[in-house]
């Protein structure tokens, strides 16, 4: 939010500008202009999942007789039960979480490290390294996936739980990025009295950088778990086993020329946003917040 | 700020020598893992797909065969896959109106609302979801029901509420990207918004507190004071978009698989690496793509340092 | 202090889940993978280690204990959840002291050859496509020659280079058919299956007509395989066992008035090209309903392998509605039937003999005893097989089998094929079938199919008259 402070700090004066009084009635007719409006727009999004979640409900029949929005006669609970023993959805919840764990534990630390390094020591070197970071932010990734699998399978990672961990670790720049930029804001005077104190650069960072990342490190958080929770691909290749699935192939066991019917697809997908769901209530706040952080600063 | 980190002080000479060492210490041990991982992971692939631009190989890598500039030469030369750039435009300038609505949202939700919470829990969460899960709805909000297989999708359903007639969104080549353009808002559309709110939010309350006083109206409000001090942000978001056109594919892909002119260059290319195992001719234009990225951010940072 | 609050949440969870992820594993491994899951699991180690160990050794299908696993894997994502495989293979498992682990991709085409870039692509798996004939011995092991494994397994040269034979079809399905509901066909009135595209589509005229059913269902919003349907119709429709040979021995146009691959793709074009043939809005089609409608007689006909006849057959109440007829293409007033290899299963070269020799059983029992084939209704690869019941339509009709391709042609097709990207086999976004349905949609009349063609030969004769291969090949003969 550098930027934005900044420019707040230009002087500002708004009696240079001449506003004209708005009548009441006008602004009574703007509100409730104001409230179709945002709730026309909520409607939008909801409408698409309303159908979803009344879908999962029916039975086959209704779902092909009714429509979209009739509420199905019997609730029915079926489908979830086909789509969660299906889908494999308990084991992959819990490998889910565990591959949630490690990577973000694991981004956190390197690229808090990096970021430290990069934004701090302002050699040649690190400049360089800070330019090949930019330089693979930017690489279209559609040609390369033959070399990375190559790569884990060499160090013996493959249908182990640790390579998605480590793919989702090392390949992460944007969160370096995320971190860089909130540490352009972060005083050097900090590092340089507890210089002065004696710290190493270690305690510096340990003590000082790191617990001025936190809302960084939220943000970071966030990022990665929408991009990990949704991502179906790398669990898909590098983790085929059964005993490793996770929910996003849970979801797409339903598609393709063998695919099941579109009760249980939607039950599927209501399954899988569940978990979003909830941990998006109980941290709506604090993702807001810290999304914005981050993405001020991409 | 750059030059500040650590400086010298000449009563602390022989200190600071000791501190150089572990400079070097520190930037090599912090960075040797990520380092590690990125030449592992990205920058070792990354030279493959430049090497295989200019092979004949498919997606085994046996009988590889170097070719020189073939594949750019047919990049350039056969209309078919630059030609897919096309629908780019209708990408950008739905990110254009995006931009314009979450700005406006944005808006509205920092003025004295009540429920506004609500509103942006919901705005924002399409964003939190799976991408196979936003195709599979989309095709049945788009679906034309044919009365016997299937109902009415939801689009049309809502339509014939009002009396409408249904339309087939997905088959007719005319409406079918902006179709796939309306998909896209909806999931990001939400990110913009919060991200907007927090950069509004970020303007001091003084400042609109004067403007009350003067008595400012909703429209003078976002015009004087709104968006003077978020423009930066808007700027940036702009160039974002241009790349995130360029590059589109995961709507189309998964609503249309880029069928009735839906196509998209990133799309070509996986269809060119993967269904006619031309991992060479692939690896040229994922190159290209990039070259156009590298433009667009060369013009972004030469942009933000003019302002700047 | 939110953070605070939010990483204490996150551990606390993260704790109880991998507690929780010890003791699911326990149980379902031990269950699944058998005595060495188990006895990995009984050790205290966190829930990571677990699954690290246990598919380190379900992938490299080292002995674990006394018993071998062997890694399998399958495009069949359906038959693995819904357990049919491994039920299947439970006699297999004991009757060898063995562990089989299944795989299933759901994009297998595209991610087993990735994988096919290591030496970890499982121990028996379907040999995709993607390999060409001649790179065979590069990734699996030879079964046999071809005198021997012909002798007992129809389409042993399907994957066979050098008078080496390196798969054996886990399945062989009638390519030239069309799937179709019988009661809604009766009930049009319609008492001989059609012979000639003019009949097959004023039957369909006669069942929008008479019936309430749809009488063709496109699929289109999944064109991008099931347009691919139709050309397994072009060789059946040929009528002749060299097609392909002969279309580039004779350096002629693919697609010719008359012949198989203009006259299939014509069929189509008229089909699709008539709204009241078809599903109001075939971009929104419906994969996932069709299998029921088709059963309950609200779809009439559609162009399926008779692969998808089971499961047509296993989507509703009718499984006896369903039947399968020879395409309508007639040859001097024949039908005739191609009976091909669907996948065919090899095994892993780069594995120890102990695997090799357990994956070859494997294959065997799973051709000749597991019985999947037939539960598909589909076709043993097994000289003297029972054909599947629903071939009684085809009694007229004459099966045949491709030739192999001559020596110094083998795999020319293919590579013409992809280097036009004319993509007789492919279902991309600008292909030909995809181009010829978009075309017939829109309304578009006949000068626009032709004109697809003419640039789909345009491109083909330019790519083969420039193949080397084919050029040798043409001089030498």
């Amino acid at each position: 939010m550098a930027s934005l402070s900044k420019k707040n700090d230009q002087p500002f004066d708004i009696s240079d500008y001449h506003f004209t009084e708005t009548p009441k009635s006008v602004k009574i007719l703007f509100k409730v202009l104001t409230y179709l409006f945002l709730g026309m727009c909520c409607l939008v999004v909801i409408l698409p999942l309303l159908v979803v979640l009344i879908g999962a409900f029916k039975t086959h029949d209704e779902y092909i007789t009714t429509n979209v929005f009739t509420l199905p006669a019997v609730p029915q609970f079926q489908n979830f039960v086909t789509a969660f023993i299906n889908g494999n959805v308990m084991k992959g919840l819990l490998n889910t979480a565990i591959i949630l764990v490690i990577s973000c534990f694991g981004t956190i630390i390197t690229g808090t490290m990096t970021a430290f390094v990069l934004q701090r020591f302002k050699m040649l070197f690190t400049r360089a390294v800070k330019g090949v970071f930019l330089f693979a932010a930017l690489l279209p990734n559609i040609a390369m996936q033959v070399t990375v699998f190559q790569i884990v399978s060499k160090l013996g990672l493959y249908n182990t739980i640790w390579a998605p961990c480590i793919l989702y670790i090392g390949t992460d720049i944007v969160s370096i990025y995320i971190f860089i930029q909130f540490l352009d804001n972060i005083s050097v005077s900090l590092d340089e009295s507890a210089i002065l104190d004696g710290a190493s650069y270690f305690r510096v960072y340990w003590s000082i950088i790191l617990p001025m990342l936190r809302p960084a490190i939220a943000t970071v958080l966030v990022i990665k778990f929408v991009s990990i929770y949704n991502d179906f691909y790398t669990a898909n290749l590098y983790m085929p086993s059964d005993d490793l699935s996770v929910v996003s192939t849970a979801l797409y066991k339903f598609i393709g020329p063998y695919s099941a019917q579109w009760e249980v697809i939607f039950a599927g997908i209501i399954i899988c946003i569940i978990p979003s769901l909830v941990i998006f209530l109980f941290l709506q706040k604090f993702i807001y917040s810290n999304l914005v952080a981050g993405s001020v600063k991409e | 700020m750059a030059a500040e980190t650590v400086k010298p002080k000449r009563t602390f000479i022989q200190w600071i020598r000791g501190y150089t060492g572990q400079k070097y210490l520190t930037t090599v041990l912090f960075l040797l893992i990520p380092l590690v991982l990125l030449i592992l992971f990205t920058l070792i692939p990354a030279v493959n797909m430049g090497i295989f631009s200019f092979q004949k190989r498919d997606q085994l890598g046996v009988s590889v065969e170097w070719v020189g500039f073939d594949n750019y030469v047919r990049l350039f030369t056969d209309s078919s896959y630059l030609s897919t750039f096309a629908n780019s435009i209708y990408y950008l300038i739905g990110s254009f109106v995006q931009q314009g609505l979450a700005l406006f949202i944005a808006t509205l939700l920092c003025s004295k609302i009540k429920l506004a919470n609500v509103f942006k829990g919901v705005l924002f969460f399409p964003y939190m979801m799976n991408g196979v899960a936003v195709s599979l709805i989309f095709r049945r909000f788009f679906q034309k029901g044919d009365g016997i297989t299937n109902t009415e999708g939801t689009l049309n359903s809502i339509l014939m509420m009002f009396g409408a007639d249904p339309v087939k969104w997905l088959s007719n080549p005319d409406i079918v990207n902006f179709c796939l353009v309306f998909a896209s808002i909806w999931r990001y559309i939400g990110f913009d918004i919060v991200m907007y709110i927090g950069a509004i939010q970020s303007i001091s309350p003084d400042v609109y507190e004067a403007a009350d006083l003067d008595g400012a109206n909703a429209w003078q409000r976002f015009w004087y004071i709104i968006f003077p001090s978020i423009r930066p942000i808007v700027a940036l978001q702009l160039i974002l978009a241009i790349k995130g056109a360029v590059s589109v594919f995961e709507i189309p892909y998964i609503i249309t698989g880029g069928r009735n002119g839906t196509s998209t260059f990133v799309i070509k290319t996986i269809e060119t690496a993967f269904q006619y195992q031309k991992i060479g001719l692939a690896s040229a234009m994922a190159i290209v793509l990039l070259a156009i990225i590298l433009i667009i951010t060369a013009i972004q940072k030469a942009f933000f340092r003019e302002r700047k | 202090m939110k953070l605070r609050k939010l990483m204490a949440g996150f551990l606390a969870a993260s704790t109880a889940l991998s507690l929780a992820a010890c003791s699911t594993n326990t149980t379902s491994t031990s269950t699944s993978t058998g005595d060495s899951g188990a006895a990995n699991n009984s050790t205290d180690s966190s829930a990571a280690d677990n699954n690290s160990t246990d598919n380190s050794t379900a992938g490299d299908s080292t002995a674990s204990g006394d018993k071998l696993t062997l890694t399998v894997l399958t495009h069949r994502t359906d038959r693995k959840d819904d357990g049919t495989l491994a039920e299947m293979t439970k006699s297999f498992e004991e009757a060898n002291n063995c562990t089989v682990v299944y795989q299933a991709f759901t994009d297998y085409a595209t991610d087993v050859p990735t994988m096919m870039n290591t030496t970890e692509y499982g121990d028996v798996l379907m040999i995709p496509d993607t390999v060409k004939l001649e790179d065979l011995s590069n990734f699996f092991e030879p079964l046999g020659t071809y005198d021997e494994m012909n002798e007992k397994y129809m389409w042993a040269d399907k994957k066979m280079y050098d008078n080496t034979v390196y798969g054996i079809a886990h399945l062989g399905t009638i390519a030239g058919g069309i799937c179709y509901n019988k009661r809604i066909w009766k009930e049009a009135g319609i008492t001989e299956l059609p012979k000639t595209p003019e009949d097959f589509i004023a039957d369909l005229k006669a069942i929008e007509a008479n019936t309430d059913a749809i009488p063709y269902y496109t699929n289109f919003a999944n064109a991008d395989w099931t347009l691919v349907q139709w050309a397994s119709l072009v060789n059946s429709a040929s009528g002749s066992k060299s097609y392909e040979t002969d279309i580039l021995t004779s350096q002629r146009d693919l697609f010719v008035p008359g012949d198989a691959y203009y006259e299939v793709y014509k069929l189509m074009f008229d089909i699709f090209k008539d709204p009241t043939l078809h599903e109001e809005d075939p971009a929104t089609s419906d994969w996932e309903g069709c299998k029921k409608a088709i059963n309950d007689g609200k779809i009439a006909t559609m162009v399926m392998g008779s692969w998808a006849v089971s499961q047509f057959k296993e989507a509703g109440e009718n499984p006896d509605d369903i039947g399968y007829m020879p395409a309508p293409f007639s040859v001097n007033g024949k039908q005739y039937a191609e009976s091909t290899s669907d996948y065919c299963l090899g095994i892993n070269k780069n594995r120890s003999d102990e695997i090799k020799e357990l994956g070859k059983k494997y294959i065997t029992w799973f051709v000749e005893e597991s019985g999947f084939a037939q539960k598909e209704g589909s076709v043993c690869a097994l000289r003297g097989s029972e054909m599947p019941d629903y071939l009684t339509d085809f009694a007229d009709c004459e099966f045949f089998v491709t030739d192999t391709a001559p020596d110094g042609l083998v795999g020319v097709w293919d590579a013409i094929n992809n280097d036009s990207e004319v993509g007789t086999w492919q279902g991309d976004a600008a292909n030909f079938k995809i181009q010829i349905a978009e075309a017939a949609f829109a309304g578009e009349g006949e000068d626009k199919f032709e004109s697809i063609i003419a640039d789909a030969n345009a491109k083909w004769n330019a790519t083969r008259d420039a193949n080397e291969d084919l050029k040798a090949y043409l001089a030498a003969n």
